[in-house]
């Protein structure tokens, strides 16, 4: 029978995992989008002669929100990748209590990223920077990318709490 | 403790987070972190991290990245590339690594359109790599060949390292591009030598298949491929032509073949949500490593190593050969460690007097021996990043086994250095022409 | 004598740049001798600490004790000073420029740039159109991509070209693809950035644009150094403003105007005093807008339009 707190993870995995997928989701949109926006913007040009006027800025906008939104998603999938055979002929308990700490260190280390990432966002919000040519504001997009670096930090605290299981499990 | 001793204990650190399996973006990012705080404040590389992170997400140069491995996922999705590589396998297959050949091949001819190293890898590796290894090629050989393959998409123009190189030294850019052309083909040649020689030793890495006929090889031509060939000139002669930068080229590469296999009913809705899928996840993947690079570099810089490193190289007594070769090796050491762009970058301001006022080696030569000291920052390990993008796309082969097949490649490229030091007219004579 | 003090100095220009070379080594030289060797600046060009557009925040947060970059990449964070950009105020040269801006930013004072302890400011002096096809009048520049930011993006779209963002680093790119088929900026991007390479006609627009460069400390950095230091840092700015750093983009100018049209055969066309006209009236309401901007941010836009009216007429006289 599993205990209270392996219901609780589990159901701490299960939303933190439909975040990253909603995230991933909005990142694949944001993608296409950029695709989009520049294929119309070179069609307007080349017979229109009237180009979307900031198509440069709308397309590092937009793949900020690709590349930030797609982050955790790609925590999850294991998909940035280490060096593992260093550690690949450990015994299993050992790797993952190994495991378990870098994925604590980093858990920690981008919760802090993320907060100076919000401070970061605030500070374009006060200083009234805007986007050259099509004066959107910055901060949104920072605000993104801190709130995809807190989501990432969710899935490596869960990771932790993982490997902490396989460790010390008998 | 002086700035030196610490950038050696950040380059240790990282070593050490790399060995306990952190992926390879934290580390760089955590120990550049923690280097910089040292050497200024916590406060202020907090405020490098942020910035860099978001400078390096938000860029449109870079934006080239999504759109091209986009464009790579979903012809590989909607079976395109694999029709594609049919005809490659059917012309050059029963040749011992005729497939990877033919890949060789395909790098140089998408490098003449992108300027940039890894975004050639990431587009050739998600189309040859799958198909390599349905007709039984071995790991290291094909991801490795790929990986390689890259540094032609910076050899041949346009090339982003040209770019900078002309940019931080007022040297022609026109000039810098025509000078890769020679190299570029000297370099694919090599590489094709070197797959062509190691398959004749080892016929496992990539085994020679059946002879076609030529009636059948048209054949595989056929079935949508043609649009496809209409898609891929209009992206890549539009480049050509002017009407496009890199980043439009690869989204009209992308929206092409988007639409196409829409309307043909080639790319179903389960396949396009892959494709987005892997599209998301690899782009993730690769522009945060291009940011941790970024802030690595950073410590490096306020570091001083390069600097001290370059200082000590310009005052050695010795022959003009002897200093450029020493050079070539630091190049090699810190292309171990240090990002291409960041270490080109980093190292032009020192090195550059050096090699053009002191030695009196040509400037738009040195150019083209930059671009390939980079083309093997990229593939060695443990910061590689071609390798890592290769990692990306072809998840289930270890990293170990990708760096073990980049030996012979790393060889060939230095071959190709050697070659380009012993004959500087190769690079030289289409530059001279103008 | 105390103990020397090491600081960080920031900016984008490549190593090789003439404000690196001249105007970052000169003042360091300056300042070393003046102040026996106890300041001690070690420069980072070519953006390998801070990007173009990250230098002013990089000087607030301490990320270098000192930074050299454009007030106009960082967009919509220092409103009053875009009086200096505006269109329709005629700067002869760079000696102009810069001493009508230094002069009036030390009686306006803005609460923008308070945050740090500015030094310096340089100007590039007038912008010129550098396109692959001749712009003789407003028709020629009708639907054409040039590139430009910030303000003088909106310029050159009141005068019905097409303005194309991007930083001056990517310009070159963009112009021998024909992504943009011109740029607005000083002369000397024609040699410094290679851009007369890639375009074939100078047309010159000297009431069209003006950018300023700043040289700024970071105030706790400035608040830590001793009194005597302060007085030297402030007195080798002061001397070298003068004799160098205001009047340094003009020479650059000149060898890049005599490269263009000798070793790449640039044409050089001059708008007839009709055709001047003809733009002038299209620039002016920006200048009107930015007055209005002002007065809902209620910051005094139309005192320091005035001003620098009353000193560009002044130095363009003298200078
Ligand atoms: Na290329
Ligand atoms: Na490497």
């Amino acid at each position: 029978m599993p205990s209270r707190s392996t219901i609780y993870l589990k159901q701490a995995e299960k939303h933190v995992w439909g975040a990253c997928k909603v995230f991933d989701a909005i990142a694949g949109i944001s993608l296409i989008a950029v695709m989009l926006l520049i294929v119309l913007n070179i069609i307007l040009r080349a017979f229109f002669k009237s180009p979307i006027l900031g198509t440069y800025e709308y397309v590092g906008f937009l793949t900020s929100l690709t590349v930030s939104l797609a982050l955790a998603h790609c925590a999850l999938k294991n998909g940035h990748i280490a060096v593992g055979f260093l550690v690949a002929k450990l015994p299993d308990r050992l790797r993952a209590g190994i495991d378990a700490m870098t994925n604590a260190v980093s858990a920690v280390f981008f919760i802090f990223c993320a907060k100076h990432m919000l401070d970061y966002g605030r500070s374009f919000a006060a200083s009234g920077e805007v986007g050259l040519t099509t004066k959107i504001p910055f901060y949104p997009f920072v605000y993104g990318l801190a709130a995809s670096l807190i989501l990432l930090c969710l899935v490596l605290f869960l990771r932790t709490l993982e490997m902490i299981g396989m460790a010390v499990r008998r | 403790m002086s700035a030196t001793l610490v950038g050696l204990g950040g380059i240790g650190l990282f070593f050490l987070l790399l060995i306990v399996r952190m992926p390879i973006a934290y580390a760089m990012v955590l120990s550049g972190f923690l280097g910089f705080s040292w050497l200024i404040t916590p406060e202020a590389a907090f405020r490098v991290v942020s910035k860099d992170l978001y400078a390096t997400f938000s860029s449109y140069s870079l934006s080239v990245i999504p759109m091209f491995i986009f464009m790579g996922f979903l012809a590989f999705y909607s079976g395109i590339g694999a029709r594609l590589f049919t005809f490659a396998y059917r012309t050059m297959g029963h040749f011992p690594g005729g497939l990877a050949i033919a890949t060789q091949a395909t790098c140089a001819l998408f490098g003449a359109v992108c300027g940039s190293n890894t975004a050639t890898a990431a587009t050739i590796g998600a189309i040859a790599i799958p198909e390599m290894k349905k007709y039984r090629y071995a790991d290291t050989l094909s991801t490795a060949s790929v990986a390689a393959g890259g540094a032609l998409g910076v050899l041949f123009p346009p090339s982003v390292i040209f770019i900078v190189y002309g940019m931080a030294t007022e040297q022609s850019i026109g000039k810098l591009f025509l000078a890769g052309i020679i190299p570029g083909f000297v370099l694919m040649f090599l590489y094709m030598a070197t797959i062509f020689i190691m398959a004749r030793i080892n016929p496992a890495l990539g085994p020679a298949g059946p002879k076609f006929t030529w009636k059948e090889r048209l054949a595989a031509l056929k079935g949508g491929i043609w649009e496809v060939f209409v898609i891929f000139s209009l992206s890549l002669g539009g480049l050509f032509a002017g009407w496009f930068t890199p980043t439009e080229a690869g989204a009209v590469g992308a929206g092409g073949v988007f639409f196409l296999t829409l309307i043909q009913r080639k790319l179903r809705w389960e396949g396009l949500k892959r494709a987005l899928a892997d599209s998301t996840r690899t782009t993730a993947m690769i522009m945060l490593l291009v940011a941790a690079a970024v802030i690595f570099g950073r410590f490096m810089a306020v570091s001083r190593i390069p600097f001290e490193l370059a200082t000590w190289a310009g005052q050695l007594d010795l022959p003009a050969y002897v200093v450029m070769a020493l050079i070539l090796l630091i190049y090699l050491v810190l292309g171990f460690f240090i990002d291409a762009l960041a270490l080109v970058l980093l190292t032009i301001p020192i090195f550059y007097p050096v090699v053009v006022n002191v030695l009196g080696y040509d400037p738009i030569w040195f150019g083209v021996i930059m671009v390939m000291v980079v083309a093997m920052g990229v593939i060695t390990p443990p910061v590689g990043m071609n390798v890592y993008i290769i990692k990306g796309i072809a998840a289930d082969v270890p990293l170990e086994t990708i760096f073990r097949g980049i030996w012979p490649f790393l060889a060939a490229l230095i071959l190709c250095i050697v070659i380009l030091l012993a004959f500087p007219s190769l690079t030289l004579f289409l530059p001279n022409m103008i | 004598s105390g103990k020397t003090v090491t600081l960080r100095l920031a900016h984008f220009f490549p190593a090789t740049h003439p404000a690196e070379t001249v105007m970052v080594q000169g003042w360091a030289q300056a300042l070393a001798e003046a102040s026996d060797g106890r300041i001690k600046i070690v420069s980072f060009p070519g953006q390998t600490l801070l990007a173009a557009s990250e230098v002013y925040d990089g000087v607030v947060t301490g990320i270098a004790d000192i930074g050299l970059s454009a007030f106009a990449y960082t967009r919509g964070r220092f409103p009053l000073l875009e009086v200096f950009e505006l269109p329709g105020v005629t700067y002869e040269n760079s000696k102009v420029a810069s001493q009508v801006a230094w002069e009036a930013i030390k009686e306006l004072n803005p609460t923008e740039v308070r945050d740090t302890k500015l030094l310096m400011v340089l100007a590039t002096g007038p912008g010129d159109l550098f396109t692959k096809s001749p712009v003789r009048t407003l028709e020629d520049l009708q639907g054409m991509e040039i590139r430009a930011t910030g303000l003088s993006a909106k310029t050159l779209s009141v005068l019905g070209a097409i303005p194309v963002a991007m930083p001056q680093s990517e310009a070159y790119e963009a112009l021998s693809r024909g992504l943009v088929k011109g740029n607005l900026s000083p002369l000397e991007v024609l040699q410094g950035w290679r851009h007369a390479e890639v375009t074939e006609y100078l047309t010159l627009t000297p009431f069209l644009y003006n950018t300023l460069f700043f040289v700024t400390m970071n105030q706790r950095t400035w608040n830590s150094l001793p009194a005597d230091l302060q007085a030297v840092v402030e007195e080798v700015s002061e001397r070298f403003f003068q004799d160098v750093a205001m009047g340094l983009w003009d020479t650059q100018n000149e060898a890049a105007l005599k490269y263009a049209v000798e070793d790449t055969g640039q044409q050089v066309v001059t708008l007839s005093d009709e055709e001047t006209a003809r733009w002038t009236e299209l620039v002016l309401p920006i200048q009107v807008e930015f007055v209005e901007e002002m007065r809902k941010k209620g910051l005094p836009g139309q005192q320091a339009l005035d001003l620098v009216q009353e000193l560009s007429e002044k130095y363009n006289a003298l200078y």
